[in-house]
């Protein structure tokens, strides 16, 4: 449980099926907007403190959402070129036990080349903090997946923050899931 | 990137046709690695020396650096960890890094990782392991399914949150999906 307390909220990530693949749509979209292919609704809970920097910070509303918390998460966000990046945090608590990163192309035969995938994120002391990991040379088809170790303490009401360089750019898709007590 | 932009492409030539040219790739590479690329090939010293070399100049911009380990399709690779009083000092540590792969290792290891395809024939001995794998996470795709329609399956199985259905099976046998470098699009 937080010590600031904590409130649930109800995020209901929108999106659109692209021959046959759902892709996420930012939360910033018009409201008027039609949208087919509502999928998936997401519980995050939230500290107050925590959900008010978030929102000062844009959080809620770049990427699609902050995904669910307490160090074990998923997000998804749209990215450069088409791509949806994705990152997964394990762990129980504030205590992270390992990441997953993700880079889709929703088309057979596009490729991803030459990645790297590093996290960001406030450690329990207060610290900033990165982990950068997956490097590999050439190029893979479609998806390039990658998992890592961590096995740290990271504060309560922050997140962990994705960027993947891949082809000789950063990916503009930067997912982020939130870490609780 | 220097290291992409150094194929031999024409607009007519096919995937098949194509090839890197390592002289082009060599002219546009730091000294260190022009030096490697100098005879055409990258042999397993000069890519660990290079892999080191990185490791070495990562490690000197105050990052921590893991041990180097194995990875898929013969390749070396390490992690790094920054830890610093604010995220603008880590992102300044790890675009030192970013450059510490140009001057080390971008271009060597793209040769590297072209010597190391799997042949044709290695990557159908592998097929029934990444079609077992695909069935196993819940994929309904044919036991006769080629490596192209494999990789159409993958990237139209993709569940609620964007992600692959078939995550693990990617992370498990990368160098089945490795393609060359020339192929890039």
């Amino acid at each position: 449980m937080s010590p600031f307390g904590s409130i649930v909220i109800i995020i209901q990530e929108i999106g659109i099926r692209i021959n046959g693949c759902f892709q996420p749509i930012p939360l910033v979209a018009c409201e008027d907007q039609q949208m087919e292919g509502l999928m998936s609704t997401k519980r995050v809970k939230l500290g107050v403190r925590g959900l008010a920097a978030l929102a000062i910070a844009g959080a809620l509303t770049i990427g699609g959402a902050v995904a669910p918390a307490s160090a074990d998460g998923l997000n998804s966000v749209l990215g450069s070129n088409g791509t949806t990046v994705s990152l997964l945090v394990k762990g129980q608590s504030v205590n992270v036990s390992g990441l997953e990163a993700g880079v889709l192309y929703p088309y057979a035969f596009n490729t991803i080349c030459n990645a790297t995938a590093t996290a960001y994120g406030t450690r329990s002391t207060g610290a900033a903090w990165s982990k950068s990991w997956g490097t590999f040379s050439g190029c893979v088809p479609t998806s390039w997946v990658s998992v890592t170790n961590v096995g740290l303490p990271f504060k309560s009401g922050t997140t962990i923050r994705l960027q993947v360089r891949h082809d000789g750019f950063i990916n503009a898709g930067k997912p982020q899931v939130g870490i609780w007590a | 990137m220097a290291a992409l932009a150094a194929f031999g492409l024409t607009s007519c030539a096919t995937a098949a046709e194509q090839s890197l040219d390592v002289g082009a790739l060599a002219e546009s590479a730091s000294a260190f690695q022009a030096e490697i690329l100098q005879d055409g090939v990258v042999d397993p010293a000069e890519y660990e020396r290079a892999v080191l070399a990185k490791r070495q100049c990562v490690n000197d911009t105050g990052a921590t650096v893991s041990d180097v380990y194995p990875v898929a399709a013969r390749q070396l690779t390490f992690d790094w960890e920054v830890e610093a009083e604010t995220e603008e000092e880590v992102v300044a540590i790890n675009n030192e890094a970013a450059a510490c792969d140009e001057e080390f290792l971008s271009a060597v290891g793209v040769v590297w990782a072209e010597q190391n395809l799997l042949s044709t024939e290695d990557r159908e001995k592998l097929r029934p392991e990444v079609i077992s794998c695909l069935q196993e996470n819940g994929g309904q795709i044919s036991p006769g399914a080629t490596y192209d329609e494999i990789v159409k399956y993958v990237s139209e199985n993709i569940d609620a949150d964007g992600r692959e259905i078939t995550s693990s099976c990617l992370s498990e046998f990368p160098e089945y999906f490795m393609i060359s470098v020339t192929n890039a699009r």
